[in-house]
């Protein structure tokens, strides 16, 4: 799974956006306004990976979560974003 | 440290003109719709996959109806109308209100781009293909 577009994200003050650069930016008309933990996982999704990567990833950032609090946060963003259409599954 | 809920908004700027509609309605799709569960420990990528014809609903834009070729759970007696969650126990998912919804925007989206392909700008992920 990918990232659709090719995204810059940006720190604006512990709030996070992101908006399409290039080539992307003609097809996505828009911006992602997001918190913390989100721009993190999506700055695992910029080049090809897994589910299970990702988790790994941060199950080793949040160790005091447990397997099944990481994977439902997480199944929960890879489902937001693929119904947004910014996720290749 | 514990990992906090996601939260992710996204804003969409002014959509692109339709080109045309004609031939969007009546005529047969099909419907790829991927979602993603994590049951027991580990990932598992599912989908709904069906075809379908669109034709208008009500005082809703659209709805897809006589519904064959279903996997992944899909009731092929059951039409997908345009609002409210459709839920695929064989899968444990739910296809939310926004997904419904949306799915005639993309109908429509997607047709204006003239080769019966996926969805565009403004709306959810689905892919299409002009039977």
């Amino acid at each position: 799974m990918k990232l659709r577009y090719e995204l810059t994200i940006m720190d604006m003050g512990g709030e996070f956006a992101a908006v399409p650069v290039g080539e992307d930016a003609a097809k996505f008309h828009g911006m992602l306004k997001m918190n913390a933990v989100t721009a993190d996982i999506l700055g695992q999704l910029k080049e090809e990976t897994t589910p299970e990567k990702v988790h790994a990833y941060l199950k080793e950032k949040y160790p005091e979560s447990t397997d099944d609090e990481i994977g439902h946060t997480l199944v929960g963003l890879l489902n937001q974003l693929v119904r947004e259409g910014l996720l290749i599954p | 440290m514990k990992i906090t809920n996601t939260e992710l908004n996204v804003v969409r700027f002014a959509s692109e003109d339709v080109i045309a509609t004609s031939g969007l309605v009546g005529s047969v799709w099909t419907f790829y719709i991927p979602a993603s569960q994590y049951t027991g420990g580990s990932y598992s990528g599912n989908y709904v996959e069906f075809n379908g014809t669109v034709y208008p609903y009500g005082s809703g834009p659209y709805e897809i109806t006589d519904i064959y070729g279903a996997k992944g759970g899909v009731d092929e007696d059951r039409d997908f109308l345009m609002s409210g969650g459709t839920y695929i126990p064989e899968l444990g998912i739910t296809l939310p209100s926004t997904v419904a919804d949306n799915l005639a925007k993309s109908v429509y989206d997607a047709y204006s781009y003239g080769d019966g392909r996926y969805y565009t700008n403004g709306a959810s992920y689905y892919e299409m293909y002009r039977q």
